[in-house]
């Protein structure tokens, strides 16, 4: 299999950003079951190698489906959508503030550390605004022609969300360590 | 009546025999191997019955190192060339040795690669060699128990384990002269042991207080498929902690200055601590009389809830990790449906009462906690050695540190984050900072951090030869790809010219690979006559491996993958390795290997995607929504 081969052809599912995960992780598992390095631990060195790579591969394509925004993300890239391109990360000033508000939070919490109910709170929302946008990149996704623009925009403030989302994770963690 | 078939002596075995191997747990305190033999697996005892190996290693002049309890008696007297708990150096540099918790008495040297030598009177000995040591006299009691050479060994290492860890452990076991199946984190291993593979369902804790390391997993059992969650842990915190602090109590209350010891009377009262704490485990209350050189003696008696005391602080240190893990497996204490203790410290009864109190659950003790782990090994060395043809478990595992490359200022960035599914492969591309730059530092680090500072260093090489270009428009891919032990290798390639540079990462702190050979040049005796022998019975090996999977692969599906032509070609040089493997030449025999390799890629690449094709032969497109 090549290394640009789809994603969805290797689990022969529909391309679609909306995956059935109870089935995609029963396929997940049965294609483990044919490919992994264990199944082949008295094969010739070249068949373990091919092994090794296989399920390399497998593995990176089951995460990347998993996650919603990964599995966007890569939806986007195989419609030759580039998410990186510098012009487009203008964001409107709704988002932008809101950004804002919840950092100011996060911070907060960062320097008394005992505000564990405020970081709480914000991470609920930041769940919330999170799938709100999932939910509208599954809606926009499913049009018969997608507005591939649209949804990028909406992917790349989900990759804002998310990293806020660990930082906030990272920073419950070790207010509850203490 | 069936006749039973007899091989010509020296010929390869038959795909379907009985192939031996073994499983080994290589633990801090004590090592064990285990064999699955008709249908249960148990551990092998030496020839005094004894199973657990004490991981003590007394090196001697011009004499072989004594390994085991013979070592460990004379710990006390003749601590500078005794090792007690090597594997708390696997991997390490010389400076985390000294930032490790508990004193160590050894003397340091530096070698060849970063990782710390110790001094002794056979000479200096890497905390690998010292390993191999141990491995060595469990290969021989294996060899000798079961009546032949091993097909392979399956070798546990704690799931917190890093790369350079695990590779440490891995070059151990070459030079110990096993061939290593795979290397297997001691909590599924466990949780193999306790057979929760089949009919149990749900997400388990296995908690592994062991001499020098403390592992928490949470593993997800599903159909016979383990995944681990999440693996969180502490690899320098484990019961020789708890003996530091009752053997700290000890001599605050004997007056001896702990900081102007000698090293026998640290030794002394350590092993004192050990033995009060394990006569504690059934006893409420012991009574002490230390004896230590130049006349400083103290009598007196310790009683559980004081014991409870001292080492509460070191008990709590395991719950944090806990915490870790729940958070990042993302599930609640009430989603733990079993906890599975495993190592000596489990024993400790205010382990068990902690461990019960976090969880709300009551830990399962029943399988010996030294041994659990080197049984589950066993049994998976019996199916990865081909003796359980339909087996249909599956073990997926994770890595337990992110994996990244420096970047500019300092900083890391990731490439594969810690939990990853592994094997894995990644693949990032990077750019030129200057203009005209021709070569650029690849320098490859493991941990959470984002300051290369705060993270460990695996490797550094160079990617030369880049086209002079403007600074920004080289385009530079590195591809990460971890292999099922958890070992990385690395690729750059410069896109635009197609320059590559490749290295299998050898941790910094790992062995490099002219100490290997030095060490295995070292270790024969006829050492030139034998590395040659060695050489040709590998590669003979590799043929009979070849020749066995080609034909019966040939033989499955020759007609439905193969037209006439290709199967001819794939004849020819298959017959040409039979021929050749019949003679005494290593290289010959290498390059017919390589032949036939270059000659079935296509071929082999299409029996993987039938598999794939046949795996989800059940579904259909359509089907699925």
């Amino acid at each position: 299999m090549e290394k640009s081969s789809n994603y969805f052809t290797l689990f022969a599912i529909p391309v679609s950003f909306d995956v059935d995960l109870a089935g995609l992780t029963q396929r997940y598992l049965k294609l483990q079951k044919a490919v992994h390095p264990d199944k082949f631990s008295n094969a010739p060195e070249q068949e373990r190698l091919f092994s090794v790579q296989q399920t390399a591969q497998l593995n990176d394509a089951y995460d990347t489906l998993k996650k919603p925004l990964l599995r966007a993300q890569y939806l986007l890239q195989i419609n030759g959508v580039d998410l990186d391109d510098e012009k487009n990360t203008i964001m409107d000033s709704e988002f932008l503030m809101q950004q804002i508000e919840l950092r100011e939070v996060i911070e907060s919490a960062k320097l008394n550390n005992s505000d564990i109910e405020a970081l709480e709170e914000t991470i609920d929302k930041i769940d919330d605004l999170y799938n709100s946008r999932v939910l509208m990149i599954k809606k926009l996704f499913a049009m018969p022609e997608p507005m591939f623009e649209q949804i990028a925009d909406l992917t790349r403030k989900l990759q804002f969300f998310s990293k806020l989302r660990e930082e906030a994770n990272f920073l419950a963690a070790k207010i509850a360590d203490n | 009546m069936a006749l039973l078939q007899i091989s010509e002596p020296g010929e390869s075995t038959a795909p379907h025999e009985h192939r031996l191997a073994v499983g080994i747990d290589l633990g801090t305190t004590n090592s064990l191997v285990a064999t699955v033999r008709s249908g249960s697996a148990e551990t092998l005892p030496d020839v005094n019955g004894k199973h657990l190996l004490s991981s003590v290693v007394r090196y001697i002049t011009n004499e072989p190192p004594l390994v085991g309890p013979d070592a460990e008696a004379a710990a006390a007297i003749d601590p500078l060339n005794t090792i007690v708990s090597v594997k708390r150096l696997m991997g390490r540099g010389i400076e985390d040795v000294k930032l490790l918790g508990t004193r160590l008495p050894y003397q340091f040297e530096k070698s060849e690669s970063d990782m710390p030598s110790i001094r002794t009177v056979a000479g200096n000995k890497s905390p690998v060699e010292v390993s191999a040591d141990i491995l060595s006299v469990l290969h021989e009691r294996a060899k000798e128990s079961l009546g032949g050479d091993l097909a392979g060994a399956v070798i546990t290492v704690p799931a917190y384990f890093d790369e350079a860890q695990r590779q440490a452990t891995k070059d151990a076991a070459r030079l110990a002269g096993i061939n290593v199946f795979r290397l297997l984190n001691e909590p599924t291993a466990a949780a193999i042991a306790y057979g929760l593979d089949t009919g149990s369902e749900g997400d388990v804790i296995i908690f592994d207080f062991g001499g020098g390391t403390f592992d928490v997993s949470i593993l997800r059992l599903n159909k016979g498929v383990f995944e681990v969650l999440a693996t969180a842990g502490d690899s320098a915190l484990g019961g020789d902690d708890m003996d530091a602090a009752i053997a700290n109590w000890l001599m605050a209350r004997a007056g001896v200055d702990e900081a102007a010891a000698e090293h026998t009377t640290l030794r002394y009262v350590m092993q004192q601590a050990r033995q009060i704490k394990e006569a504690l485990t059934e006893q409420d209350s012991v009574s002490i009389n230390l004896n230590m050189e130049g006349d400083a003696s103290w009598s007196g008696s310790l009683d559980r809830s004081i014991l409870n005391e001292i080492i509460l602080p070191v008990v709590k240190k395991t719950l944090q990790p806990c915490r870790q893990a729940l958070r990042d497996a993302g599930i609640a204490k009430a989603d733990i449906k079993q906890i599975v203790m495993v190592g000596g410290s489990t024993r400790v009864p205010l382990v068990r009462e902690k461990v019960a109190e976090f969880f709300k659950c009551e830990p399962l003790v029943d399988i010996d906690p030294d041994k659990v782990v080197a049984i589950g090994a066993a049994i998976q060395a019996d199916i990865l050695a081909g003796n359980k043809s339909d087996d249909e478990m599956l073990l997926l595992d994770v890595i337990p540190l992110s994996l990244g490359l420096e970047t500019m200022g300092g900083l890391v960035e990731k490439i594969i984050p810690r939990n990853t599914t592994i094997p894995s492969a990644r693949a990032q591309d990077f750019t030129t900072y200057k203009d005209g730059q021709t070569a650029m530092v690849i320098h490859v680090l493991q941990g959470e951090r984002e300051l290369v500072d705060d993270c460990r260093s695996l490797a550094r090489f160079e990617l030369r030869g880049i086209p002079p270009m403007v600074a920004g428009s080289a385009r530079i891919q590195v591809t990460f790809q971890v292999d099922a032990d958890g070992l990385l290798s690395v690729t750059a390639k410069e896109q635009t010219s197609g320059v590559v540079s490749h290295i299998e990462v050898k941790p910094s702190y790992g062995l490099t690979e002219h100490e290997i050979e030095t060490m295995l040049l070292s270790s024969f005796d006829h050492a030139e006559e034998d590395i040659k022998l060695r050489k040709l019975k590998e590669q003979q090996v590799e043929a009979d491996r070849e020749i066995l999977a080609l034909e019966a692969a040939l033989q499955e599906d020759a007609d439905l993958l193969l037209n006439s032509e290709e199967l001819l070609a794939i004849n020819d040089a298959l017959n040409d390795l039979k021929t050749i493997r019949q003679q005494d030449d290593a290289d010959a025999i290498r390059s017919a290997i390589d032949k036939v390799e270059s000659v079935c890629e296509f071929y082999v690449q299409r029996r993987m995607n039938k598999n794939i094709e046949k795996a989800l032969s059940g579904h259909k497109v359509d089907e699925f929504r």
